[in-house]
């Protein structure tokens, strides 16, 4: 029943209290949020603390997701994003505010555009070959900036320290890896 | 004034979540002033972004993992619910310290009922944990799933300080209840009645009255203490009772077949003895007749030898003329 409803449905059940609905959801979307947090945390066991505590913070604040936006995917990966980063960077005593609902909500809960395309789960592993060949298309430096913004969490300025070229020159190659990935994908939709 | 293609620059590494801190407080501000922002762009690159996890090779979380989860959310819908209870008790226990206050303010023994109202309320605080914590409640179903160990230590911070919560109010509602415990005399209450009465002003009449209702319902409690100390006695005795009564019986029982048994011994003995008599007396008796017997016949014998001897007569003739 839950596994023919399309996940923006599916999520409205959440929202609603349905822990069926929520278990479907984890069924679901598991392995790839999974699959992200293990990039992140790289260690298995905190890999799946992290991924237990992100669907905590689903169930308490589903309601915080806009329903009318239609693209679940998105702000499921950033949440899970968020939360795997943020252990990271609390590891690291880069991050040592107190973890609070306030604090969640500002720093963990994703800002999604309500202009974001809509997507879900499915149609993103009908094109992953896509993707996957979008992200191998780019050159090593690119995947390499790409891989230290997104999963390592640094920004703009600790990836110009980390390589030691100027800011400016890390700011360009941000803008031009992610208008390449666009560009790539809109080619590969057109196809 | 900041330049709206900055913003536009600024997007992408918005969407990858490494926007520079002061790149990000300019684009907040250019948000905040009310220009146009492109949400759409942003949503555009948010989209792509979002898309890089997939080329990574997916994995599979443990299986237990899924009932790792089902147990957090069960501990945290448990615990929401505990807190709101106890919350809601805390402020109806405050709320009857207030009103035993706000009465019994110029009294000394002002303690007398408090302590029983305190008891009563932390009973219907663990009624209510008991009750929030029956999982046939919980909002999660289980039906599925097999619960692995549970390990309190992986509670997130945030629950972990709503635990820390609960544990200080039932802490506090105890430790008052036994410090509100008094120990009263009526003789006290009436040593002070009689010292308060000589003073006649209104607020020792109304301490005398107060005092004097303090006193009623003292006298009161002690009867039903008494009442259900006797209750408690009368079963006891009951229990006493019926114990001894089954002894008793018992007792009576083993007696009578004490009694059976030593008159069946005894009756024995007697015809054991009459036997043995009986034996005895025929055993000489037919030896004494078995004397007499072979006497009689020795005595027969020889009486027969002898009238032979007498009687035969020999002659020799009869031989040749028969």
């Amino acid at each position: 029943m839950y596994t023919e409803l399309t996940d923006i449905e599916l999520f409205e059940r959440v929202i609603n209290r349905d822990s069926k609905a929520l278990e479907s959801l984890y069924d679901r979307y598991s392995s790839v949020m999974y699959t992200l947090v293990k990039r992140i945390v790289s260690d298995k066991e905190k890999a799946e603390e992290v991924l237990a505590d992100i669907f905590v913070i689903i169930w308490k604040k589903s309601s915080m997701f806009d329903i009318s936006c239609g693209n679940l995917y998105s702000w499921l990966i950033n949440l899970t994003r968020n939360k795997s980063l943020d252990l990271i960077r609390r590891e690291r005593a880069i991050v040592t505010d107190e973890y609070t609902d306030e604090y969640e909500n500002k720093f963990i809960l994703p800002l999604i555009s309500a202009l974001i395309p809509s997507n879900d789960l499915e149609k993103v592993l009908v094109s992953r070959d896509k993707i996957y060949s979008a992200f191998h298309n780019l050159t090593e430096a690119q995947q390499y900036v790409l891989s230290l913004a997104y999963y390592d969490g640094l920004t703009e300025p600790e990836i110009a320290r980390k390589l030691n070229i100027p800011l400016l020159t890390v700011k360009s190659k941000i803008r031009v890896v992610l208008n390449t990935l666009c560009d790539i994908l809109a080619k590969e939709d057109e196809r | 004034m900041i330049d709206e293609q900055k913003i536009i620059g600024m997007l992408q590494a918005k969407a990858l979540g490494c926007l520079d801190p002061e790149d990000d407080k300019q684009m907040q501000d250019f948000i905040n002033e009310g220009h146009q922002f492109p949400w759409d762009e942003l949503g555009k690159y948010q989209n792509a972004a979002s898309l890089l996890p997939i080329s990574l090779s997916i994995e599979l979380p443990n299986a237990e993992l899924k009932d790792r989860v089902a147990l957090k959310l069960i501990k945290l819908s448990e615990q929401l619910r505990a807190n709101k209870i106890l919350e809601e008790d805390k402020f109806e226990a405050d709320d009857d310290y207030e009103d035993n206050a706000e009465v019994f303010t110029n009294i000394e023994e002002t303690t007398v009922e408090s302590p029983i109202e305190i008891e009563h309320d932390e009973t219907e605080v663990e009624d209510n944990l008991v009750s929030s914590m029956i999982p046939e409640e919980n909002n999660f179903d289980l039906d599925e799933i097999t619960l692995p160990e549970f390990d309190s230590g992986a509670v997130s911070e945030e629950n972990a300080g709503e635990e820390i919560e609960i544990d200080t109010s039932v802490e506090t509602a105890i430790e008052e209840s036994k410090i509100d415990v008094p120990q009263i005399e009526e003789m006290n209450v009436d040593e002070i009645l009689k010292e308060k009465v000589p003073v006649e002003s209104k607020h020792s009449e109304t301490i005398g009255e107060l005092v004097a209702e303090q006193n009623q319902k003292i006298k009161e409690l002690a009867e039903q203490d008494t009442q259900t100390d006797l209750s408690k006695r009368s079963v006891a005795d009951k229990m006493f009772k019926a114990i001894e009564q089954d002894f008793d019986s018992l007792k009576l029982h083993f007696d009578e077949s004490e009694r059976k048994v030593t008159r069946g011994v005894l009756i024995a003995y007697v015809l054991i003895a009459v036997l043995l008599a009986v034996l005895i007396f025929s055993f000489f008796k037919f030896s004494g007749d078995i004397k007499n017997l072979e006497n009689e016949i020795k005595e027969l014998k020889s009486k027969s030898t002898s009238s032979l001897d007498k009687e035969i007569p020999t002659n020799p003739d009869q031989y040749l003329f028969s």
